[in-house]
């Protein structure tokens, strides 16, 4: 009988053991799945594109045309609606979140951004002053 | 504690009847009491566990600000950019430059000049300094100065690694020096400094 009532005990906290194991287990990775997604977030995508614009910007010459495509995985989340040359700096507007800051160009060029006639790309050009 | 016979135990537990009448559903109560007691604490300890994973991921994610530093290579374009305005042609013409000294950013044609600080000097064949052209004086070459002493390599101390660490790339180019119409051999050492955009 005694013998019967500790197995029983002892199961119980086992039970409970691996109940709290899954508990714990749910919410860290809930919280880490939250981190991720934040650190793929749209606002680094923003930051990539604008500092790579700018740097094609102001690493062509005179006559350079490059085209960059709208969304690469054809899914909306990194879907570019729009970019915009303003006061020397690019402001790209990706999946809903508007640019704050803008990341600064310094080239001599006067630079120029136009969407594509099928509207899947957008082509900047480069031309002479 | 000491009892005598007529005396009452005032201490003493009082005797539950019921309790000891029906022995089995007070063991139940018990049990359910405890088992009660048991959950609660379970409960108070994952609400606990998920404050503190709460705590440390939810902090980590909102101060989290994912940087990527161009700064260096936007120095190394600007220097490109510069050595084919001052050398055109691999040739450095000194007179070209006179009242240009300390703009030769605007002389270049750059624009967004506030973030950068750029230094050539040319040497002719005899390793004479023979032009010194500088835009972004003061106290803001202290930076190359001590910061980086000069040297790519010797990037230490202040900031680095961080988002404020500027951009820096130094570079020597051979180039042909013309000199009141004398031309020879000679070199620019050039170095350009790039702040940060905030």
């Amino acid at each position: 009988m005694k013998i019967n009532n500790l197995k029983n005990k002892s199961a119980t906290i086992l039970y409970q053991v691996i109940a709290h194991v899954i508990l714990i287990a749910l919410v860290f990775g809930l919280f880490f799945i939250a981190t991720v997604e934040r650190t793929n977030s749209n606002v680094v995508k923003q930051q990539v594109l604008e500092k790579q614009t700018a740097l094609l910007i102001d690493a062509s010459v005179g006559g350079m045309v490059f085209e960059i495509k709208r969304s690469r995985s054809g899914l909306d989340s990194d879907y570019i609606e729009s970019i915009e040359l303003k006061d020397g700096k690019v402001f790209v507007h990706v999946a809903g979140l508007k640019s704050g800051k803008g990341y600064p160009y310094f080239t001599k060029y006067n630079v120029d951004v136009k969407l594509s006639d099928d509207e899947k790309s957008f082509v900047i050009e480069v031309s002479e002053k | 504690m000491i009892c005598y016979k007529n005396q009452q135990n005032l201490f003493a537990r009082p005797k539950l009847r019921f309790a000891q009448s029906r022995p089995i559903y007070v063991g139940f109560l018990k049990n359910k009491i405890g088992a009660m007691g048991d959950g609660l604490i379970s409960v108070i300890r994952i609400i606990l566990i998920a404050f503190i994973a709460l705590i440390i991921l939810g902090t980590s994610a909102i101060f989290y600000n994912y940087y990527i530093d161009v700064k260096n290579t936007e120095a190394f374009i600007l220097n490109t950019k510069l050595v084919d305005c001052v050398a055109e042609n691999g040739i450095v013409d000194v007179s070209k430059f006179s009242g240009s000294e300390n703009d030769i950013l605007g002389y270049c044609e750059i624009n967004n000049v506030d973030r950068f600080l750029v230094r050539i000097k040319v040497f002719d064949e005899e390793k004479n300094e023979v032009l010194f052209l500088q835009q972004g004086s003061g106290l803001s070459w202290l930076i190359p100065d001590i910061v980086f002493n000069g040297k790519k390599e010797e990037r230490k101390g202040l900031f680095e690694n961080t988002k404020y660490a500027s951009g820096y790339y130094r570079q020597d180019y051979g180039v042909r020096v013309n000199n009141n119409g004398e031309e020879s051999k000679g070199y620019l050492a050039m170095e350009v400094l790039v702040k940060h955009e905030f």
